[in-house]
């Protein structure tokens, strides 16, 4: 029970830097370097957490980004979802994959990420299609290694 | 890696579950109102998140008003000071010709034009997403913010409140393309509307015939048509007009004035009703 409690605590911590984190966006041509955060560290948690965190933690997080972001309640939720959802299929493999390799996977699914937001963006608002929203991808790749240094500590302590 | 005993079960049918939930949440948030009393108690706990986020810019501004050396300082000061001197010209200008423009209102039988009153604020978080032009100031219902208010910087039009809590309000750029605002460019009193374009330095006008009479470096200010925004407060100037002659309307370009990648101060504009009016009416 506490190394469960340990874990929640861990995670809500984790999630509630990276949300930090994003909160304090760079606006200039970097901010689309800027890599979705909270996107991550929920993968990550998908990836190599206890059990307990699958679809329905992705889901979760997705909804409360909604919330705090004032964008559509169920937005984030849903490209949360269907991004942890592509993860957990390919998790076998990314476990066992080197760091470089992982970054790839990383980018690969911030890249989906932002497809779905881009979709929801042109039905909202009927915008244009930029190049430069899909560089956040390059930005996961980047940050990737750092993220799994981090928690990684962070899981050995724990449990 | 391997520090998990068990592996999680795949599930299409969860994913499929979950996406219909979010699609059902989606519509349920569109046509109903359901989700605004979360949001509001999420603002409330989420403000020290909003705090910390915004400590880098404010070590950054407060770096830069202390750590320059009084050389700089003094620099700085004179270059104020003339700038007040300046202004104080201007102000005396503005004073004089706001008594004429009663006067010749009053000639008109033409109805005052709304006092209004500034209120300041100060930007204290960004949207994350690079697509949503949108930022958060730290004045809200307790400050009488409310929905569809014009917020200016120092140069122009930023752009205007969508959505309102207790201390806090989000504000939607100009230059977002969800934006729109109806314009008139200044000296001919030709109407448009300028709408965001998902860069911070662009704006276009939409619908412009051959025939208008508009020009580079033209200033735009606002219409005040729509009861958004007050009329007058510049919006941008003109930065291209390109007629293609197979096309029905030019493509016009604009250059918002408001530094609305920058400004960390801003100001939240409220109508105040005239005190006086000609004739009564």
């Amino acid at each position: 029970m506490a190394a469960r409690g340990n874990a929640a605590l861990q995670v809500a911590g984790s999630v509630g830097i990276a949300l930090v984190l994003s909160m304090n966006g760079v606006r200039s041509w970097a901010q689309f370097l800027m890599p979705p955060m909270v996107l991550l560290v929920t993968l990550y948690w998908v990836l190599f957490g206890p059990v307990l965190y699958g679809l329905g933690f992705a889901f979760l997080i997705g909804l409360l980004l909604d919330l705090m972001l004032g964008t559509p309640a169920g937005e984030y939720a849903l490209a949360f979802c269907v991004t942890a959802y592509l993860a957990q299929l390919l998790e076998h493999r990314v476990r066992h994959f080197t760091i470089p390799y992982q970054c790839l996977v990383a980018g690969a699914l911030t890249l989906m990420f932002q497809l779905i937001m881009v979709a929801f963006g042109l039905i909202e608002a009927g915008g244009t299609l930029r190049l430069a929203q899909f560089y956040s991808a390059l930005g996961a790749m980047l940050v990737w290694p750092l993220l799994v240094l981090l928690l990684g500590r962070l899981h050995d302590r724990g449990w | 890696m391997e520090k998990k005993i068990f592996t999680k079960p795949v599930s299409a049918p969860r994913m499929l579950l979950l996406v219909a939930l979010a699609v059902v949440l989606l519509l349920a948030d569109h046509y109903t109102g359901v989700f605004a009393p979360a949001r509001a108690w999420l603002e409330t706990a989420a403000r020290p998140l909003y705090w910390l986020g915004n400590v880098p810019g404010k070590v950054a501004a407060w770096s830069r008003a202390n750590v320059a050396g009084p050389g700089g300082l003094a620099v700085e000061n004179r270059q104020l000071q003339a700038e007040v001197l300046v202004l104080k010209g201007q102000l005396q200008q503005l004073a004089e010709l706001g008594a004429e423009n009663v006067r010749l209102r009053t000639l008109l039988n033409a109805q005052q034009t709304a006092k209004l009153r500034p209120l300041t604020a100060e930007l204290i978080g960004v949207s994350p997403d690079p697509r949503r032009h949108q930022i958060t100031i730290n004045r809200g219902e307790h400050d009488g913010t409310f929905v569809g208010q014009a917020v200016l910087d120092g140069a122009g039009l930023m752009g205007q409140v969508v959505q309102v809590s207790a201390a806090r309000a989000e504000v939607l750029l100009i230059s977002d393309e969800r934006h729109a605002v109806p314009i008139r460019v200044a000296g001919t009193d030709v109407r448009a509307i300028a709408e965001g374009t998902g860069d911070y330095r662009r704006l276009r006008l939409r619908h412009v015939p051959p025939t208008l009479e508009i020009a580079v470096d033209d200033l735009l200010v606002t219409s005040g048509l729509g009861g958004h925004f007050p009329a007058g407060y510049p919006v941008g100037r003109v930065a291209s007009v390109a007629h293609d002659t197979g096309q029905p309307f030019v493509e016009v370009t604009v250059t918002p004035v408001a530094e609305l990648d920058r400004s960390r101060h801003l100001l939240l504009v409220f109508p105040e009703p005239a005190s006086e009016s000609p004739h009564g009416s």
